[in-house]
């Protein structure tokens, strides 16, 4: 049902109708902002960089080839407005902030829900601890299951590029989650947990 | 990233609490009005038409006044001014733009250039090359453009190129001034320049800059000079340039060379970033009268033990980067002599499940540009890389194409 709805509307915004954007407006508000914040690490520029999104989209739409997936294209808008706000406000990684993310689930016993809400927070920490490259490559990977050519687009390099970025990252994530001391018990709680698989496209 | 026992994490666990946290995140207050302000806005500063009006006169007048007045006259008669080029700036692409100032004849007679150094294969999705693009205002397809100097940050260079096509007219692919869009055409130079030895050999991605031990150290850990050295009968200084699996970096690994013997070999360069993972160390010979990279050997030669039987291929195809493209084609010998083909990623040998030896071209070899890698893939403990031969020092000499190669 999406997909001819979006289609539709990145139709209507090339001929500068701003319906056909506040269409895609809705299907992807969601997704942007939480993107942006993935990157920038703050819920408030987050939706400054939301907003910036959606006017360039509108300005850069006629630039899009509908033939091509639009996700990659509208994930490249957001990387490069996230990054360029980074580097206006000199933030390299701005103050974090709890979310209810942080909060206990009530259906989880009490130890549980400590483990592994500290679990979480840990790597979300270390996430932000990323250089703003390496958290878009993360983000884009990890929480929209981008595959490295769809990823290549959004980020604007090279494959290789994308695979040496979530490589080095990887790496950083590993060295800033063993600094942190985080329990063993819980990293292999957390090995062993059900997790969806389609969370990480092969 | 494989889970293979060790103590890595594994990438689900990641997937997992950045799901968990960020679909907590939800926009604090309607966004869309906002949105639709700043568009309007945009609407009513292009569009006022007054404002228009003014622009355009006062464009008009300072042209009149430089026509009149003549600054240029003024400069030395190798230099053109520097005029009011377009702005192919893309907001959205962010291209690296360098402009310069370059004395060149093209058949339009417009000697304005403007110098992208742009991943065009993702950037604009063209060809697989990266690519310097040069904008030349006026120029069209099949139009030679002559390059007698160039001015890069400050310095001559003369007879930087000669002859070049232009290749290819992206038209309005990238977004460039509406009051000049008709007139611009983009060309890349990367597979179109004349087999001519450039007068200067330049070092490091930018491509414009003569071998300079400063930069080079910038990015390599370190850098050593072994001695001295005659090449070609030249006097040289033989540097030692070594990085290390640690250093921290974002993809962008420092080219090791752009060219050598003055020949571009970008398509050596590509896919560097991805297997520079163990400690890695170029020679290079610096020639000491004009401080030119004239030669560059970096090689790896090793050799892991076979990979095993239940070892997925794009487990360790991973290791090959850039080469996972169409145009590269891989000829895989497995330990009992068994060959197979693979166009884009090389796998390994369907017999015997493990890899010999694997080697690749690209279509660039045909050409005459002996882009020749080698790979021979490795154990490093928790993650196999595939390690490549390049001897640049082989560029020269008669292309050496597999006899089996398959059409």
């Amino acid at each position: 049902m999406r997909q001819p709805r979006e289609r539709e509307a990145i139709l209507r915004c090339r001929d500068g109708d701003l319906a056909g954007l506040e269409v895609l407006f809705e299907l992807h508000r969601v997704r942007v902002l939480r993107t942006a914040y993935g990157i920038v690490g703050n819920h408030h520029l987050a939706e400054d960089v939301t907003q910036q999104v959606f006017v360039e989209l509108f300005t850069a739409i006629r630039r899009f080839d509908p033939k091509r997936p639009f996700a990659p294209w509208l994930y490249r808008i957001v990387v490069n407005i996230s990054l360029k706000e980074l580097r206006q406000r000199h933030h390299r990684s701005l103050p974090l902030e709890e979310t209810a993310a942080d909060l206990p689930s009530p259906d989880s016993p009490p130890d549980l829900i400590a483990e592994e809400s500290e679990f979480r927070s840990t790597i979300w920490s270390a996430v932000q601890s990323l250089s703003p490259k390496q958290r878009a490559a993360v983000v884009l990977r990890y929480y929209h299951g981008f595959g490295e050519a769809e990823m290549a687009v959004a980020l604007g390099c090279r494959r290789g590029t994308v695979k040496s970025r979530l490589h080095s990252a990887l790496r950083r994530l590993e060295a800033l989650l063993r600094e942190s001391g985080i329990p063993e018990s819980v990293l292999e709680r957390a090995r062993t947990a059900t997790i969806p698989n389609d969370a990480v496209q092969p | 990233m494989r889970n293979q026992g060790d103590s890595r994490i594994d990438e689900r666990l990641i997937a997992d609490a950045l799901t968990k946290h960020l679909d907590h995140i939800d926009p604090t207050c309607d966004l869309w009005p906002g949105i639709r302000e700043q568009l309007s806005q945009r609407r009513r500063t292009r569009f006022l038409p007054f404002a228009r009006v003014v622009a355009a006169t006062v464009i008009v007048s300072l042209l009149a006044l430089l026509v009149i007045v003549r600054p240029w006259s003024l400069l030395d008669d190798s230099m053109t001014p520097f005029a009011a080029v377009a702005h192919a700036y893309d907001g959205l692409f962010e291209l690296e733009t360098v402009r310069y100032q370059a004395d060149v004849t093209t058949s339009s007679g417009n000697p304005w250039v403007e110098y992208h150094q742009v991943d065009m294969a993702n950037r604009i999705e063209h060809t697989a090359h990266e690519a310097v693009i040069y904008v030349v205002p006026g120029a069209s397809v099949g139009d030679i453009i002559n390059f007698e100097t160039l001015f890069i940050n400050g310095k001559l260079y003369k007879r930087f190129e000669s002859g070049v096509s232009v290749v290819q007219d992206f038209g309005t692919d990238i977004e460039v001034d509406e009051s000049s869009e008709s007139g611009w055409t983009l060309f890349q130079n990367a597979m179109s320049r004349p087999e001519e030895e450039y007068p200067w050999a330049p070092f490091g991605k930018f491509g414009g800059l003569p071998w300079s031990r400063e930069r080079a150290e910038d990015s390599f850990d370190k850098v050593e000079v072994i001695g001295d050295a005659e090449l070609d009968g030249q006097p040289a200084v033989h540097y030692r340039a070594t990085i290390s699996p640690t250093r921290e970096n974002e993809g962008d690994l420092p080219a090791i060379v752009n060219y050598v013997h003055g020949r571009p070999v970008e398509n050596v360069y590509r896919g560097v970033d991805d297997f520079l993972r163990t400690e890695d160390t170029v020679d290079l010979w610096v020639t000491k009268d004009d401080n030119r990279l004239i030669k560059a050997d970096w090689m790896h030669i090793e050799r892991g033990p076979p990979l095993p039987a239940d070892y997925k291929e794009r487990d360790w195809c991973e290791g090959l980067g850039e080469f996972n493209e169409p145009e590269y084609t891989f000829r895989v010998t497995d330990s009992q002599g068994n060959r197979s083909y693979y166009t884009g990623d090389p796998g390994m040998s369907r017999e015997t499940h493990d890899l010999a030896e694997v080697i690749c071209w690209n279509e660039h070899q045909t050409e005459g540009r002996n882009v020749w890698g080698r790979s021979i893939p490795e154990q490093t403990g928790e993650d196999f890389w595939v390690r490549w031969v390049y001897t640049f020092t082989a560029f020269n000499e008669p292309l050496d194409l597999p006899e089996d190669m398959p059409e």
